[in-house]
């Protein structure tokens, strides 16, 4: 940001004059994935039971005594048993802005510091309507002094994707204001209307003056891209939600990045029509990296591919004929190949083609197409298995 | 050149605010993304920076990997990541680190053996900062060990950890936070 305050005005412009896209979006990635604990606590409880928290946790800056949220609680089952449940919120706060964060412990690593007593596990037993519970157990015959948990609780938080921080494939450096700031035109502008006679040192009147002025013109430039940038979808921030009312759009999850590729693919599909290749720009824009290809099954007008029904002569097994001499063919099957590494991913992604896709298809293609969707790997032998011609349509 | 904002990483104290994320940042004039396909909002920047303040609020500062060799009485440190210092995989004897960013790991009893982190180390800006180190998760290489246990800190970066075999070796990971 070599423009200091005239350059970085949020919102933040991709480009030379702050970071390029690349180097965004590996920063966006990196803090998508990152896993750390939920918290590393250290339990510190007395002979009597009394529990006391120490530790770091996801919303408090440094090592500190937590004091609210987290609380820890000393029982006696029996048998030589010993416990300490510690109870978490549904979230933690952020510190600085007060801001709600969901989390979710699901287990934990704890160890006894301080005492030879050892024997210890975490677990998570308990998720009531108010509360997580993680207990720790240990055996002890006897004790002389407070014993000394270290817990580390590993867990979930609200789900994390590098476009909730502004980072998409399609994003691209700013072609103007990416490299000098509109702002900073307008300051050298300014400059120069008035002369050698005014002051431009830093700080004085006639300065402070030609920086807000500059900043107000270069927001006003900014307002005639923006209007440019919302002709379409993929360009729309604040027009995003007009887009989808036009388009007739909606995601699971209204996520602003969700809906801005899915408005971007259905109108370039509206736009050009359901070309080979809109379609499969289209499913690339919606599904991403989980996107392999699109199959067709076209053979030739000669030797149509099975089953194909129509006035030349009929391939296939007549009871996948829908009668009364309707054309309909294998050659107006889609088969789109999607990758997953997991069942999870793959459970999502499926949501996203029977949720989303489907919408997008069913209306940019014409009522005789049909479609599937498959994982299986390439060269293994896709075939357009479980289709029903015909009756898909229906 | 640019000197980055705060002390590094292992001094702790993280907040948004500290890259730039304070609550109060918005938009200039309010109009939002200018092109969605080349901008990054104050929202969106903001929630980057609120996450990554979380995610480093509870990141291990060093891990270390070493064994236990009480018969000739200096453990083996096999491996050191930390984020002051490049990580190490060629063994060294805990006693004599490499060079004073790497752990000292030394056998101060029969049963003991302490682990001194730096006091303070640069980054690659030249800022220092002190090593603020509260708690260490200790893994024993074999199960059949039991209570092994730490103490510590001493100060910001000094453990001991006691009920080692007298007479075994033994390996041990270690995370420090």
């Amino acid at each position: 940001m070599p423009l200091g305050g005239i350059g970085g005005v949020c919102p933040l412009r991709l480009g030379r004059e702050f970071a390029n896209p690349e180097q965004w979006l590996r920063l966006a990635v990196d803090a998508a994935y990152a896993a750390t604990p939920l918290a590393v606590l250290l339990v510190i409880e007395q002979v009597g039971g009394a529990c006391t928290v120490y530790g770091l946790q996801r919303g408090q800056s440094g090592y500190a005594q937590i004091t609210a949220g987290i609380t820890a609680t000393w029982t006696n089952p029996g048998g030589g048993n010993n416990r300490v449940d510690i109870v978490f919120p549904f979230s933690y706060i952020d510190a600085e802005s007060g801001e709600s964060r969901s989390w979710r412990p699901m287990g934990a690593t704890s160890q006894v510091a301080g005492s030879s007593l050892v024997v210890s596990g975490a677990d998570l037993v308990n998720t009531s309507s108010a509360h997580y519970t993680i207990r720790v157990e240990y055996l002890t015959a006897s004790r002389s002094g407070p014993l000394t948990h270290l817990v580390v609780v590993h867990g979930i938080t609200e789900p994390r994707y590098a476009g909730d921080y502004g980072a998409s494939a399609d994003k691209i450096s700013s072609s103007f204001e990416g490299e000098s700031p509109y702002a900073w035109q307008w300051l050298q502008e300014m400059r120069q209307v008035r002369g050698d006679a005014f002051s431009t040192a830093p700080g004085s009147f006639t300065e402070m003056e030609n920086i807000a002025l500059a900043r107000h013109f270069g927001m006003v430039q900014r307002l005639a891209e923006r209007h440019a940038a919302s002709q379409t979808p993929e360009g729309s921030d604040q027009t995003l939600g007009r887009w989808a009312k036009i388009l007739d759009i909606g995601t699971t999850t209204n996520r602003d990045w969700e809906l801005r590729s899915v408005a971007a693919a259905k109108f370039a599909l509206t736009i050009g029509g359901p070309t080979a290749a809109a379609l499969t720009a289209a499913a690339q824009q919606v599904f991403r990296h989980n996107f392999v290809t699109i199959h067709r099954f076209l053979g030739d007008f000669d030797t149509p591919p099975e089953p194909t029904f129509w006035p030349a002569g009929v391939v296939g097994p007549g009871v996948l004929d829908i009668g009364n001499g309707v054309w309909s063919s294998v050659r107006y099957y889609y088969l789109i190949e999607l990758t997953a590494t997991s069942d999870i991913e793959r459970a999502r992604v499926y949501g996203v083609a029977k949720n989303t896709f489907d919408d997008l298809l069913r209306s940019s293609l014409p009522p005789v197409c049909t479609w599937g969707y498959t994982f299986k790997a390439p060269g293994t032998g896709i075939v357009p298995g479980g289709f029903q011609l015909g009756r898909d349509s229906l | 050149m640019t000197i980055p904002a705060g002390y590094p990483f292992w001094q702790r104290g993280r907040a948004p605010s500290l890259y730039g994320g304070s609550p109060d940042k918005r938009d200039y004039g309010g109009i939002g993304a200018v092109n969605a396909k080349t901008d990054v909002t104050a929202a969106q920047y903001l929630r980057l920076c609120s996450d990554v303040a979380a995610l480093a609020n509870t990141s291990a500062i060093c891990t270390i990997l070493c064994t236990w060799r009480p018969t000739i009485g200096s453990p083996l440190v096999t491996f050191v990541g930390c984020p002051w210092a490049d990580p190490i995989t060629v063994s060294y004897a805990g006693h004599a680190p490499p060079s004073s960013l790497y752990p000292k790991v030394q056998q101060v009893s029969a049963d003991q053996l302490e682990v001194e982190l730096p006091v303070s180390a640069t980054d690659e800006f030249g800022v220092s900062g002190t090593i603020i180190a509260r708690m260490v998760l200790v893994t024993l290489g074999v199960s059949s060990v039991t209570g092994v246990y730490w103490e510590g800190p001493t100060g910001d970066r000094t453990f001991v950890i006691g009920g080692l075999p007298p007479s075994s070796t033994l390996n041990l990971q270690l995370v420090v936070w």
